[in-house]
């Protein structure tokens, strides 16, 4: 009597088996398409209507494909010396601080993963309690002025020259990753430990390196704390992503904007239109670099996934 | 190794507990005169010096003789300006002509987002401006004073009348040291200039601004006089493919203008109460023993309105996107483009209309005219008007001038020149207190385009509010400290265009037929209240119950019926009632206190 419904259900799975339809498959293949539809139309939204002309945009509604192309919000930015600045900041502090901080990163990383060395595991310790334990505002002030960072570019720069967390990742890599054998031969063949790092297991570490660096350079474009915090009223500092930020938040910002483009010739355009077209060209930069670090950047992420 | 973590252990063990201890060796001060008392202790170090380096300075440079005094450098922070036009900063006339009368450097320090904590931050770590300003708030000041972070004024002032001669004037009348008694405890000890925010005309919320066309179109060009009246036209706009209403709620926060259109005229108060008179209805006599506020945000009659809000919703009458509106300036570009057939943006005042008409609708309208647009009708529910209640008068922010600042006698002599005549009229455009035609645009364009807020309030936007809240001229020559400030004088139509001030014409007429029915003056007192620390969250959590519950009602996500009792369990448990008691017992502290002052 129990074995009757098991075998009709045993062979109702064969059958539908056989007939390649399978009711798991259909609802994760729907499942990730609806997450990824979820994922991408804000940001499509944005593409459409930062291009949307204008008579077709006060329409309003739900804008899925593009009415016709209209560049004048884009004009409308790259006309306006807040925006080109801080755009030449922005390149310049993420370049500049994520070139430092693979830099410094790395560097500590290996010569903290050299372990039998004396001294290196309280140096890691050091380096991870801060991890856990940070100073806070005020003393991170004081820190900074005492160091006369505040108010220059540089505090955009430095502070962030050692990534904890990246250190950690780093360091276990260089631990557990690179073989010694090849160090080894390296210093037979009479290389020195800071040729063996740059010849040797900085090559070897490539696709690690550009997905650390990639993910240093998005929190770097993305960071504005550091400005509105230490610096805020030099204006020829403020970073893309602050003036973004100004432009979602500070209406006097918008309307700077704006007003410029009644007088390039434009009608006052729409706030939310202008700040789609920022949001694209805040975007728009660290997406480009992505494309060029993906062959390293697939195999970085999935460094240390299988265990040998 | 595991010595190592061991060690490691007890490090963080002891350094642990060391933290734990910080806090121990200060004592805490209990009431706000023993607050005031260590502060003015902690003070005295830095108020001495800066008193003898004031009198020093008085003496040796014979009081205004600011030539022969050491140049400074004196950065003064604003909430809210803008600092990105380069070109105007370098070229503002007020600026040098400050600097030169001086014989100072003036720096400018804005910010929006983050200003209030990196101020604060600033002045933990000594690195604050040399003048900065916070919102007024009763525990910062205490705070401050306590920590020994905020000069003595007081002591500076009072020790050099002579250099000071308006300050020593303005702090030492009668309704600035009963400031002094409320935030410090003590009547005699300045550490702030109070900025005080005074309308020149009367304010209240709670008009809309119809689209002309629109009103023509779906209800034969009448305006809306009546609740009842209103309903039916922004349902009517909601059928006829408009948005009926924006009532200025932007993220579903702001409760006043809905409640000063609808609820109030009904006869009660559906936004979260936060004081006498908001969120709160009064009975009794204003000024007597008998004057009581309710909260009624639960009562039946907001329940009613709750009701109407949610059907104009569903009626298309009230905007769908209430709530998701980010800002005004979305509400404006829909109702520049047409589609909203009212507006609410608090037009309390003439000028507000203005701005809004240039912002709003001439700026995208090539042909545009004043007609176009008609300033509402205060409402009104079986005959009576909803009453605004306010003082006409309330403190707006706090200036500080930071004990690590080494100069302070200079920073006053700046604050001082502020006051004077000679100041007013600089950022005023004035001689003499009367308004000058002879300066060219020119003249203001720099300073317009680099810091204007370009909406008319004001030529000048630094130091704009540093006495006056709502940043007019204050005449502290011919007037006590309390009389200026609270009857500033509004120069804004002397400079406006033609149009401008037909459109100002235009909502101050209309606004006279009916500002004495709804605008009901406070008495002075209302000014003195403080509510006890733990008000704030009362206050707190009933904004949030507020928020949260209207938001799903009038949306249709929460049933009104079936969810009411719900909505009024959260207010008790927020604890309502407990609020209605500390606003009254408030109100009649302040009524003994200073109800004959």
């Amino acid at each position: 009597m129990k074995k009757q419904p098991k075998q009709e259900s045993g062979c109702r799975r064969s059958m539908l088996m056989v007939c390649g339809f399978n009711f798991y498959d259909i609802f994760v293949t729907f499942f990730c398409v609806l997450f990824g539809l979820i994922c991408f139309y804000p940001l499509w939204y944005c593409v459409v209507a930062s291009v949307m002309p204008y008579d077709e945009y006060i329409k309003g509604g739900l804008m899925l494909w593009f009415k016709g192309f209209d560049f004048q919000y884009y004009i409308q930015i790259f006309h306006t010396k807040v925006y080109t600045n801080s755009l030449v900041i922005s390149v310049l502090k993420t370049v500049l601080a994520t070139g430092l901080s693979l830099m410094v990163t790395s560097t500590m990383a290996y010569a903290v993963s050299k372990v039998h060395i004396k001294g290196m595991r309280v140096i890691n310790a050091l380096v991870v309690f801060n991890l856990f334990f940070a100073g806070g505002l005020v003393p991170t002030y004081l820190l900074y002025k005492g160091l006369h960072l505040i108010g220059t570019f540089w505090v955009m720069v430095l502070p962030g020259a050692l990534n904890i967390t990246y250190f950690i990742i780093m360091r276990n890599y260089f631990s557990f990753s690179v073989s010694k054998d090849l160090e080894e031969a390296a210093m037979i063949d009479g290389c020195n430990e800071v040729g063996i790092f740059f010849r040797i297991i900085m090559p070897l570490s490539r696709g690690m390196i550009a997905a650390v660096g990639l993910f240093i350079a998005v929190i770097n474009w993305n960071d504005y704390y550091s400005y509105m915090m230490f610096i805020s009223n030099k204006t020829k500092l403020q970073p893309f992503s602050w003036v973004l930020h100004r432009m979602l938040t500070d209406a006097s910002m918008m309307n700077q904007i704006r007003n410029g483009a009644v007088n390039l010739g434009f009608t006052l355009p729409p706030p939310m239109a202008l700040r789609m077209a920022t949001i694209i060209c805040a975007t728009l930069p660290i997406m480009i670099v992505y494309p060029f670090i993906q062959p390293y950047f697939t195999s970085g992420m999935t460094l240390g996934a299988v265990k040998e | 190794m595991k010595k190592f973590r061991s060690a490691l252990c007890l490090l963080l063990a002891v350094m642990m507990l060391a933290v734990c201890f910080t806090g121990c060796s200060k004592k805490t001060a209990t009431s706000s005169s023993a607050a005031s008392a260590s502060a003015s202790a902690a003070q005295s170090t830095s108020a001495s010096t800066a008193s003898s380096s004031a009198a020093s300075s008085s003496s040796a440079a014979n009081a205004q003789d600011y030539a022969s005094m050491d140049n400074v450098n004196i950065r003064f922070a604003q909430f809210g300006n803008s600092l990105d036009d380069a070109d105007g900063y370098a070229n503002d006339p007020i600026r040098a002509q400050i600097e030169k009368d001086l014989n100072i450097t003036v720096e400018y320090d804005t910010g929006t987002d983050g200003f209030d904590d990196r101020m604060q931050t600033e002045l933990y770590t000594g690195s604050g401006p040399d003048l900065f300003p916070t919102w007024g708030e009763t525990d910062k000041i205490a705070k401050y004073i306590e920590d020994g972070l905020v000069t003595n004024i007081g002591d500076i002032i009072n020790a050099s009348p002579d250099r000071y001669p308006t300050l020593y004037k303005i702090i030492n009348s009668a309704e600035y040291k009963a400031y002094n008694k409320l935030y410090t405890g003590d009547e005699n000890t300045t550490y702030a200039i109070y900025s005080v925010a005074a309308f020149a005309e009367p304010s209240f919320a709670g008009v809309s601004v119809y689209n002309q066309s629109i009103l023509d179109e779906v209800n034969g060009g009448k305006v809306p006089a009546t609740v009842d009246e209103f309903m039916t036209y922004c349902e009517a706009a909601g059928k006829a493919g408009y948005v009926g209403w924006w009532p200025r709620n932007d993220k579903l926060t702001n409760w006043a203008e809905i409640d000063a259109e609808l609820a109030l005229p009904q006869g009660t108060s559906i936004q979260a109460p936060s004081a006498a008179g908001t969120g709160t209805v009064l009975s009794g006599e204003l000024g007597t023993d008998s004057e009581k506020w309710t909260i009624t945000a639960t009562s039946d009659a907001s329940k009613a309105v709750v009701k109407q809000l949610a059907e104009l919703y569903k009626t298309g009458g009230l905007d769908a996107n209430i709530g998701v509106k980010g800002d005004f300036d979305d509400a404006y570009a829909d109702f520049g483009a047409g589609k909203l057939g009212a507006v609410n943006f608090g037009f309390g005042y003439p000028g507000q209309f203005r701005d809004f008409y240039n912002a709003a609708w001439a700026s995208v309208k090539t042909d545009a005219s004043p007609d176009d647009l008609t300033v509402g009708q205060a409402l009104t529910s079986d005959g009576n008007y909803g009453p605004i209640y306010d003082t006409g008068t309330w403190i707006n922010s706090h200036y500080f001038i930071p004990t690590s600042c080494t100069y302070p006698d200079r920073v006053l002599d700046l604050v001082e020149y502020i006051a004077s005549s000679k100041g007013q009229d600089l950022l005023q455009n004035c001689t003499d207190g009367q308004f000058r035609t002879d300066q060219g645009s020119d003249y203001w364009k720099a300073i317009d385009g680099a810091y204007g807020y370009g909406d008319g309030r004001c030529k000048y936007c630094w130091f704009s509010y540093m006495f006056s809240g709502t940043e007019y001229y204050v005449d502290f020559t011919n007037n006590d400290w309390w009389t200026a400030v609270s009857n500033p004088t509004d120069f804004s139509s002397n400079w406006a265009t033609e149009t401008d001030n037909q459109l100002v014409q235009k909502a101050r007429d209309t606004v006279s037929a009916y500002v004495d029915k709804v605008h009901i003056v406070l008495p002075s007192y209302y000014n003195m209240i403080a509510l006890p620390s733990e008000a704030t969250d009362i206050i707190s959590k009933l904004s949030d119950t507020t928020n949260e519950y209207l938001a799903q009602f009038i949306g249709g996500q929460l049933d009104v019926d079936a969810s009411w009792a719900d909505y009024v369990k959260a207010y008790q448990d927020a604890g309502a009632a407990d609020l209605e008691t500390m606003i009254n017992e408030a109100v009649a502290t302040a009524r003994t206190n200073y109800a004959t002052k």
